[in-house]
């Protein structure tokens, strides 16, 4: 009785799965063997997001720990999620005759990405940053893995000797979501100063809290895009070619202002209630559009430092790379405005559903626009990015449209 | 600010009609009309979910009347010009935005959208309310909402709109809030719509009541009125009194208009009205 | 699923006594409860005052383990110590708990969350819940779609399905309706009466507080500064207003505001017989005591 009524409210999240499910099975039907590798692991990835967000989304209310058993059911959820997917999605890949693929790092990340999401305190900019993280890290894995650049790579994950201590090590993350799962809810505004009880974490939060000013917060966010950068030169010197690195780094720049256009857009009520009441906007029409500048200003904040952080990787780089970087910024670009449109309309609920649902379109066709798209030729692309670019000037109006006429509720 | 001769009311809505589905079916609001003289503070009364907020909301052109006309002086409010808004002020229900400022600079930002911020009264307001200078995300509840009221009351607006302002306020706080809004009143003839659910408080400051339930103000008075005119009799045999002289019932209780001229028997003894329970017997049905 | 024992702890034990607590958010912030002592007799009702952020809410987390804020103390429940209360079974399913906001299931119908949670209980009143449900007027909407007033209703529907026989509230009716207030606060009397559950009740609206506590507690500068009986209070302490400090034992002087004193037994002769005295309204006792 107790699993039924927690599959029902989980069920009550339909579409969280439903937006993964066409690029799950895109990649499982069309990839080739050295994705599927690649795949399994990012699978668990998305599997324990999704399992850290179930026991987020259930165990966020503050009488939590009064519930007698309430925090086992909780975890058990955990292990359906961590552990069933994959399975099931692992049988099929290996019914379709395909080598077993790693479980071990498979699940090590999976459990690493639930206690992610069930440690982070609710605010949806350190969620949409592990939601980044794991489309960006997913994307680059796929990518390499559709290059077959290293296939030694992948055969290692299934070697037994990182199988094992990738095991172990997915036990003591589990140990750990077990402990979280039944400590106090860090929630509540005030319980944030008390993570002063564990050291790590009143440096990492004292340094965030700390930082007055807006720009050094910006600062803050990019370093996990400067450590790519970092690792990626890293790659670069062991073999990859300078091409991949480059798409990987705008991509990841891309991704990071998604999420953060994300956030901005569920809590866009905001600044729209206090240039409304205020009469700083003289119309609604001036409303909209300084709203719909500002979120954009900040979704785009990133492409310059993507584009410049490209652009000294890629020195010397062949001529078709660059085209294909333009091709990427205006598919982006094009997305991005449509996710602005199709929330700006839903104001009034302002439904993180269809926030989600965009976000899983968008990877859906980015990653096969980069599979596909690198193969057309010289004319097709000129084509493509032409069009692109013009739904991008529509839509951009259509943003400020739809934000001058949204209610301001919540 | 230049105003005419005979300014336009404050705050005015007829027919209005709004909801948040896209069903027309839908009303959270059927059918509201509400005008509000200028000066007068009203307490506006609803049950959960009756729309209070709604109400306000449209009022102050954040959503849409799906049908009738909302207007603030006298301009329509969906899109009121600017000098209009700022004579606004606004206190939503709950106020978790700015939660990583501290709280003079947030004071200090919101008041720099407005030209005629008074510096002096919010400085006051704060010692009085001993508000620290904290970030807002960790404030109590009640802190947080001083600081909403803080903001909304600084540009000294003609028209304030209060939901329910008070509600997480201690005795204490709510005080000096009441009385701030009091004085606000008397100072400078600001014209209040506050919604709560304390009715000794709209006891205590309101002029005049409105009340919302199922999508209608199905009672707007002057408070005096109401308690010099009305009375509350329970009646469980005839005569019955007019049925245009019965303000509401809730068994064989009835709150009726000037109980002296219904020719009611001589035995009937008339109670004094509490706001209380005339809102849970108008709300009752 | 009822194979837990039944009644494993003793019925007339204390249901919470708290002795000593400290409390503070983070190691250099200041106390927020500093020897916080108090100790709730069975079958009470008792309405916790204080002003805005005096601690009330601290209070409640740290006895119940939702908070690591608890620096020193003791905290006692139904004759247990010393751990948290929720590690043990036969304690959670007697104690409920009603937040001051109540976050979470945004996504989740009503049913489905009162479905999920009375699942965990051993003993859970559906009759209870869902004659509440009816007289409140809930729909079965989405959690995140309520107006707070009705969130509320479904956070206070969670926290006494269970029958608790302690029962913890923080501030439960501020969003409430006068009618649902009624409605509930006749709910919790009836639950009192029925089994004599002890209550614990933060709230600003001293009215209620008078018209449902049979004992008052201020909280004040991080200790109890009073805590009696509402019937005493009533009984027997008076109002003078009086130009000059009565020449009495400060044991009889119970609070002062300005030139008003609030005195023990005043009718005793212990001060002149011209003095007025008047009876005590919870609001302005409140007001007295937390002013210094």
């Amino acid at each position: 009785m107790r699993s039924a009524v927690v599959l029902r409210a989980v069920l009550g999240r339909w579409w969280q799965l439903v937006c993964f499910l066409p690029f799950v099975i895109y990649v499982v039907v069309l990839g080739g063997p050295a994705v599927a590798n690649g795949i399994a692991v990012w699978l668990m990835g998305i599997a324990g997001w999704i399992a850290g967000v179930f026991a987020k989304d259930l165990g966020n209310w503050p009488n939590r720990p009064l519930v007698p058993g309430y925090s086992k059911t909780l975890f058990q959820m955990v292990l359906v999620c961590l552990l069933l997917i994959p399975l099931a999605c692992g049988s099929l890949w290996t019914a379709l005759g395909n080598p077993p693929p790693p479980f071990g790092p498979g699940l090590l990340w999976g459990t690493i990405m639930t206690l992610c999401v069930v440690r982070t305190a609710v605010s949806p900019a350190v969620l949409a940053t592990n939601l980044a993280g794991i489309i960006g890290l997913g994307f680059y894995l796929i990518w390499a893995a559709k290059q077959a650049m290293h296939p030694v790579v992948f055969e290692s994950l299934t070697d037994w000797r990182l199988q094992f201590p990738a095991l172990a090590l997915a036990a003591l993350a589990l140990f750990h979501i077990w402990r979280r799962l039944n400590a106090p809810l860090r929630a509540t505004t005030r319980n944030f100063e008390a993570e002063g009880r564990e050291p790590l974490y009143t440096k990492l939060y004292g340094l965030i809290a700390g930082l007055r000013a807006r720009v050094w917060r910006e600062v803050v966010v990019t370093l996990p895009l400067v450590a790519l950068a970092l690792l990626l030169v890293l790659l670069v010197r062991t073999g990859i070619t300078t091409y991949h690195v480059w798409i990987v780094f705008v991509l990841a720049c891309l991704v990071y202002s998604l999420a953060r256009v994300v956030v901005r857009l569920a809590t866009i009520h905001v600044p729209l209630r206090l240039l409304w009441l205020s009469g700083a906007a003289e119309t609604r029409r001036s409303l909209g559009r300084e709203c719909a500048l500002a979120i954009l200003m900040l979704g785009f904040g990133w492409l310059p430092a993507g584009l410049v952080g490209a652009a000294i990787l890629a020195l010397g780089m062949h001529q078709a790379a660059q085209f294909d970087g333009v091709l990427l910024v205006a598919f982006t670009t094009l997305l991005m405005i449509a996710l602005f449109v199709g929330t700006g309309r839903r104001i009034p609920s302002t439904k993180g559903s269809l926030q989600l649902l965009a976000v899983g379109v968008f990877c859906g066709g980015l990653t096969i626009t980069l599979i596909h798209g690198i193969e057309l030729g010289w004319a097709d692309r000129s084509a493509m990015v032409l069009v692109l670019a013009g739904l991008a000037v529509a839509t951009w109006w259509a943003v400020a449209r739809a934000l001058a006429r949204a209610e301001i509720v919540q | 600010m230049d105003r005419p001769n005979d300014p336009p009311a404050p705050l005015a809505l007829s027919g209005v009609s709004a909801g948040y589905e896209r069903n027309d079916k839908d009303r959270v609001l059927d059918a509201v009309d509400l005008e509000l003289a200028p000066g007068t503070i009203t307490g506006l009364l609803g049950r959960n979910g009756s729309g209070k907020t709604t109400l306000m909301r449209v009022a102050l052109g954040l959503m849409r009347a799906r049908t009738g006309t909302a207007r603030l002086f006298g301009e329509n409010s969906w899109d009121s010009p600017a000098e209009v808004r700022k004579r606004l002020g606004y206190v939503a229900q709950q106020f978790a935005s700015f939660g990583w400022m501290k709280v003079d600079p947030c004071l200090a930002m919101i008041g720099s959208h407005y030209d005629d911020w008074d510096h002096g009264l919010v400085d006051d307001l704060k010692r009085d309310w001993q508000l620290e200078n904290r970030r807002i995300a960790k404030l109590s509840p009640g802190d947080q909402q001083k600081v909403a009221i803080l903001l909304a009351v600084g540009h000294k607006p003609d028209l304030l709109l209060l939901d329910e302002p008070a509600a997480s306020l201690d005795p204490a706080a709510r005080r000096d809030f009441l009385k701030a809004i009091v004085e606000l009143n008397a100072d400078r003839g600001q014209t209040v719509l506050l919604s709560s659910h304390i009715t000794s408080d709209i006891e205590r400051i309101a002029s005049h009541i409105a009340i919302l339930h199922g999508g209608r103000i199905v009672c707007h008075e002057a408070l005096d009125e109401i308690k010099d005119r009305v009375g509350l009799v329970t009646l469980t045999e005839p005569p019955w009194p007019p049925v245009e002289n019965v303000l509401a019932s809730q068994g064989s209780r009835h709150w009726i208009w000037n109980p002296d001229e219904c020719g009611l028997a001589t035995n009937v003894r008339v109670e004094e009205v509490v706001l209380e329970d005339l809102f849970v017997g108008i709300t009752a049905r | 699923m009822n194979d837990v024992p039944e009644q494993v702890l003793p019925m007339e034990a204390v249901p919470l006594s708290i002795a000593g607590l400290g409390a503070g958010y983070g190691p250099d912030s200041p106390d927020v409860l500093r020897d916080f002592s108090i100790e709730l007799q069975p079958g009470t009702i008792t309405g916790l005052l204080g002003r805005n952020g005096s601690g009330k809410t601290t209070v409640m987390e740290v006895v119940l383990g939702l908070t690591f804020a608890g620096r020193e103390g003791s905290v006692t429940m139904f004759g247990e110590g010393s751990q948290p209360p929720y590690w043990r079974r036969e304690v959670s399913n007697r104690v409920g708990y009603v937040p001051q906001r109540f976050s979470g299931f945004g996504w989740l119908k009503v049913d489905a969350c009162l479905a999920l949670v009375s699942a965990h209980y051993d003993h859970w009143d559906y009759d209870l819940a869902d004659r509440l449900r009816r007289e409140w007027r809930l729909q079965n909407r989405r959690i995140g779609e309520l107006p707070p007033g009705d969130r509320q209703k479904v956070a206070v529907l969670l926290a006494i399905g269970h029958r608790p026989d302690l029962l913890m509230l923080d501030e439960p009716v501020s969003s409430l309706d006068p009618s649902a207030r009624r409605d509930f606060l006749a709910a919790l009397v009836e639950l009192n009466a029925d089994q004599g559950q002890t209550v614990l009740l933060a709230s600003h609206v001293t009215s209620d507080i008078e018209r449902l506590a049979t004992h008052i507690a201020i909280l004040h500068r991080g200790r109890i500064a009073c805590h009696a009986a509402l019937d005493e209070i009533r009984d027997r302490l008076g109002v003078a207003t009086l130009d000059t400090p009565p020449p009495l034992p400060p044991e009889k002087t119970f609070a002062s505001h300005g030139n008003r004193y609030w005195i023990w037994d005043p009718h005793d002769g212990c001060l002149p017989a011209n003095v007025r005295i008047e009876g005590t309204l919870l609001e302005d006792l409140f007001l007295a005591v937390t002013s210094k």
